[in-house]
């Protein structure tokens, strides 16, 4: 079947299996593969991307139920080589080590951002407590998402 | 003191771009899927693919008759089996197929028929001699020992004796990132993508199953999604089998594992059973320790007996005991394998002896504190080795302790809420623990600890740097980056790492023991030295350049000393040097200096330094539900001249989170060898509300060995969190948890006991 949707703002349509999950359309087909499968049951987070703008766990997303809908990955956040808010103050408090959860920890960050500008730290931390690091003991994360906050224009 | 770098590698890893194994597209590639053992110990008799081979898309079945080179080595676990399992896990075949999918699905139809045998789970049944054998004729590996003393003096010259048994569960690295590896076939060698904790060690295995010699396979790692011990040999095994279906169907092969296969085979830290007996003075002075441990080494070997000889080694903690003996038995169980895991061997005894420093405190009636402060080594003391240590800063780390986390003002505070809610169902409690740990692997090492880096100046004026070591996440890279930038006093940004490539670089071991510092970055220190006696030389033959003169290196600068009025540009020096038709490349090789251990006396240098730390944590513990919350947790360290301060804190709240794991909830359990929480939703790791408030405190000690004076830091974090939240839980319940994970279950179990006193 064909899947029509909007990928980082480019509407984009693709063959798909039925039963495909979103994050394969994504890395496969897509070769969007700032997403990542950590573990394949919605537990980790590491394949976390933005639909509709609220934030999902594409391994358990139908591809097939993603159709007119509206997706953001990490790949579509920063603009060539000038990074987010909130990835800039993922550098400025080294907020990351191997990286692997980082995607799906910066895009939770960013959308919770987006729909609480103003958020505090709980919601912070609430917001990315479905996003397992096992490096940075999340400390730095909050941090960073915190000092965004106030670097967002718009 | 330093300029903050950013990580170098933070940009690809923040915007999605950093290339994971998993990430990688070849033309052509093929994948394959793992069939395993079903049954924890027993031969297999057959192996029917029929189903399997008939599916769309599947190319074809191996076994270990297809490998070449060595399936099976001694004691290690298999590339695949030639007939006998001993874990439910073991390799036993790979399905190949046109797509995962297709060579998942397809795994799942072979069908084995085995022979089983009695399977052993029980380390003190195992131990039996009625006992099923696994490898040989006794399940006992290897019994290793020290003796400091005479210990029966030392508690002859007791007041007090103290008794307690611990146990250690077994917990597992679960680094986000699922193993993966591709395998690409070359006319003349093998090409490896894959995340490696030891490439060199990958790479070995990898050539001797295909059987061709060294240089007929290159690794070039895949960025790492995290190792905690982890990748090591367990993609090596990967990496061999990738490397077999892409060598007999002459394609690109990958094979990435599921989060359910990375837990079943994915090796774990070794459950330890352990008997104390200590002994002191009324006024707390510590005369005597014996320590009987039992390590679950699981089916197969890998480095248990090096991870056993660190347990004994620090056995008798950061202390001055002057009559110590430790035995520790390494024993097999048809179990998962045990091995390497961020602490490595620290962590068990660490939380064993910790635990019974608080009840031997209470025994004394005297303050936790107070009693690690009295007995707490100092420069010129024997350690329980019998080494003479110097450098030793446990003191300062416990005096930091009692500052920062206002000791006296804490533990008074929480009496009285727990006097003014005693009604309530919370209950506040406060712990501390404290260790040393040797650094970098020791005298009971595989080989000798060494590594290699190359640093080259490019002719407008960049530098390259050639490493052996991996970057797991822990920074390595930009510690590099760090020395390079300081010795040639050069901005950062000059200055690029290299993806590790075995082709390119010097062996230079696995990145174990939190070595990359001290051994990495020793190396990088001659290797940037080396450049700048070229760059000397050449600038001696200048006119204004007296003989002897001192050149400094700094602010792209490079100036005499004895007059600053005169100098070069960096940029102008290197044009020098190639004008000259000299080159800057510089080779650095550093190997620690030499130990020795006496094996059979059970005494000798084991390390060449010790690193030092305190901890303390804050607990409020629900009595209702048995629910632990971490309120604050003060972490001191000594880590030297820190390289980059933000690096140092990311170690230090990572490795509290981990060690809050092992704490509190993780425990990988098995039923009749079979793990049943193989996935992150019943195998619970802390998240981000699960950590409290982490204060990370800094003492810089200059090393006089490490890299401008720094020390290893990832491991000897994670190994006294345990300890300090179940002794805090234990001051909340008064009543002693001496078995992890303190979960909700122990802990209610507590409450009641506490009750009952
Ligand atoms: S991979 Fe989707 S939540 Fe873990
Ligand atoms: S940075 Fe490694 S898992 Fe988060």
């Amino acid at each position: 079947m064909t899947l029509n949707m909007v990928v980082n703002r480019k509407p984009v349509s693709v063959e798909i299996e039925p039963y495909a999950r979103l994050l394969d359309v994504l890395r496969t087909q897509l070769k969007l593969t700032g997403a990542k499968e950590g573990c394949g049951i919605g537990e980790c987070g590491a394949c976390t991307v933005i639909l509709d703008g609220e934030t999902v766990d594409s391994c358990i997303t139908l591809a097939a139920s993603c159709e007119g809908k509206s997706i953001e990955t990490i790949e579509g956040i920063s603009d060539g080589d000038q990074l987010h808010p909130v990835q800039q103050a993922f550098v400025e408090h080294n907020a990351m080590q191997c990286g692997f959860c980082i995607p799906g920890l910066v895009l939770s960050g960013k959308n919770i951002l987006d729909k609480y500008p103003e958020a505090d730290r709980e919601r912070i931390v609430e917001a990315i407590s479905g996003n397992l690091c096992r490096c940075t003991g999340y400390k730095q994360v909050v941090d960073a998402i915190e000092d965004a906050k106030d670097k967002i224009d718009e | 003191m330093f300029q903050e770098i950013p990580r170098v590698d933070v940009k690809a890893k923040l915007t999605g771009r950093a290339k994971y194994a998993d990430d990688l597209q070849f033309p052509n590639m093929i994948y394959a899927a793992m069939v395993r053992s079903t049954i924890a110990h027993g031969d297999v008799l057959s192996i029917d693919a029929t189903k399997a081979l008939s599916q769309d898309d599947v190319l074809g079945i191996l076994t270990w008759k297809d490998i070449p080179g060595l399936s099976n080595k001694g004691k290690e676990r298999p590339v695949l089996v030639e007939s006998r399992v001993r874990f439910i896990g073991d390799g036993i075949a790979m399905v190949v197929a046109k797509s995962q999918k297709a060579a998942r699905e397809a795994a799942k139809l072979v069908e084995i028929r085995y022979q089983p045998l009695a399977a052993v789970f029980d380390v003190k049944e195992s131990m039996k001699k009625t006992a099923g054998w696994i490898h040989g004729r006794s399940n006992v590996e290897t019994i290793i020992s020290m003796q400091h003393g005479h210990v029966e003096d030392g508690f002859e010259e007791a007041d007090v004796i103290y008794e307690e048994s611990v146990s250690t569960q077994r917990v597992q690295h679960a680094a986000i990132e699922p193993e993966s590896a591709v395998a690409v076939y070359q006319e003349d060698h093998m090409e490896v993508y894959c995340p490696p904790k030891s490439p060199f060690n990958v790479r070995r295995v990898v050539a001797e199953t295909l059987d061709v010699s060294v240089n007929k396979v290159r690794l070039i790692s895949a960025v790492v999604g995290g190792s905690f011990g982890g990748k090591d040999y367990d993609m090596s095994l990967l990496a061999s089998r990738v490397a077999l279906v892409a060598k007999r169907y002459q394609k690109p092969c990958k094979m990435t594992y599921t989060r359910e296969e990375s837990i079943m085979e994915g090796t774990k830290r070794h459950p330890y059973q352990i008997d104390y007996k200590i002994g002191a003075k009324k006024d707390g002075t510590l005369t005597g320790l014996s320590v009987q441990m039992v390590s679950d080494a699981g089916a197969y070997l890998s480095k248990s007996a090096m991870v056993a000889w660190r347990s004994c080694v620090e056995s008798g903690g950061p202390y001055r005991i002057p009559h110590v003996k430790t035995d520790i038995s390494v024993v097999y169980t048809n179990q998962i394998y045990s091995d390497s895991l961020r602490g490595f061997g620290s962590p068990q005894v660490d939380f064993g002896l910790e635990v019974v420093m608080d009840g031997l405190a209470e025994r004394l009636q005297m303050d936790p504190l107070a009693l690690r402060l009295k007995n707490a080594l100092q420069d010129g003391d024997v350690h329980a080795t019998g080494q003479v240590l110097s450098g030793v800063s446990i003191e300062k780390c416990l005096l930091a302790l009692k500052d920062k986390s206002d000791y006296e003002q804490t533990r008074k505070r929480i009496a009285s809420f727990n006097r003014d809610h005693a009604s309530g169902p919370y209950r506040l409690g406060f712990g501390i623990a404290a260790l040393h740990r040797g650094e970098a692997l020791g005298a009971g090492g595989e080989g000798i600890d060494t590594a290699g880096v190359y640093v080259h100046i490019e002719k407008d004026g960049s530098v390259i740097i050639y490493s052996g070591l991996s970057e797991v996440g822990q920074g390595c890279q930009t510690m590099m980056v760090r020395i390079v930038s300081e010795i040639l006093g050069i901005h950062s940004s000059r200055i690029r790492v290299t993806t590790l490539d075995t082709d390119y670089v010097p062996d230079s071991g696995p990145t174990v023991a939190s070595r990359g510092t001290v051994i990495a970055g020793n190396a990088t220190v001659l290797a940037a030295e080396e450049l700048k006696t070229k760059i000397t030389e050449v600038l001696s033959q200048k006119k204004w350049f007296k003989k002897n003169a001192e050149l400094v290196f700094q602010n792209e600068t490079i100036t005499l000393r004895h007059n600053p009025e005169v100098s070069v540009s960096y940029q102008d020096a290197i044009k020098m040097v190639f004008s000259q038709g000299e080159n800057l490349y510089g080779h650095g090789w550093w190997s620690a200096p030499k130990l020795v251990w006496d094996w059979k006396k059970g005494q000798g240098d084991a390390y060449f330094n010790y690193v030092y730390g305190a901890c303390g944590c804050e607990v409020k513990v629900n009595i209702e539900t048995g629910k632990t919350d971490i309120v604050r947790f003060v972490a001191v360290h000594d880590v030297g001249t820190a390289l980059n301060i933000e690096e140092v804190y990311g170690q230090i709240c990572g490795g509290v989170a981990m060690g809050i794991g092992y704490g509190l909830t993780e425990e990988v359990q098995l039923r009749e060898g079979k793990i049943i929480n193989d996935n992150f939703d019943t195998y619970l790791m802390p998240t981000a509300m699960d950590i409290g408030e982490i204060e990370p405190v800094i003492l810089q000690e200059h090393s006089a060995i490490g890299p401008l004076g720094a020390k290893g830091l990832g491991e000897p974090v994670t190994s006294i969190v345990a300890p300090a939240i179940t002794n805090a839980i234990s001051d909340a319940l008064q009543s002693r948890i001496v078995d992890l994970p303190a979960d909700l279950e122990r802990v209610l179990a507590h409450v009641k006991k506490g009750d009952a006193r």
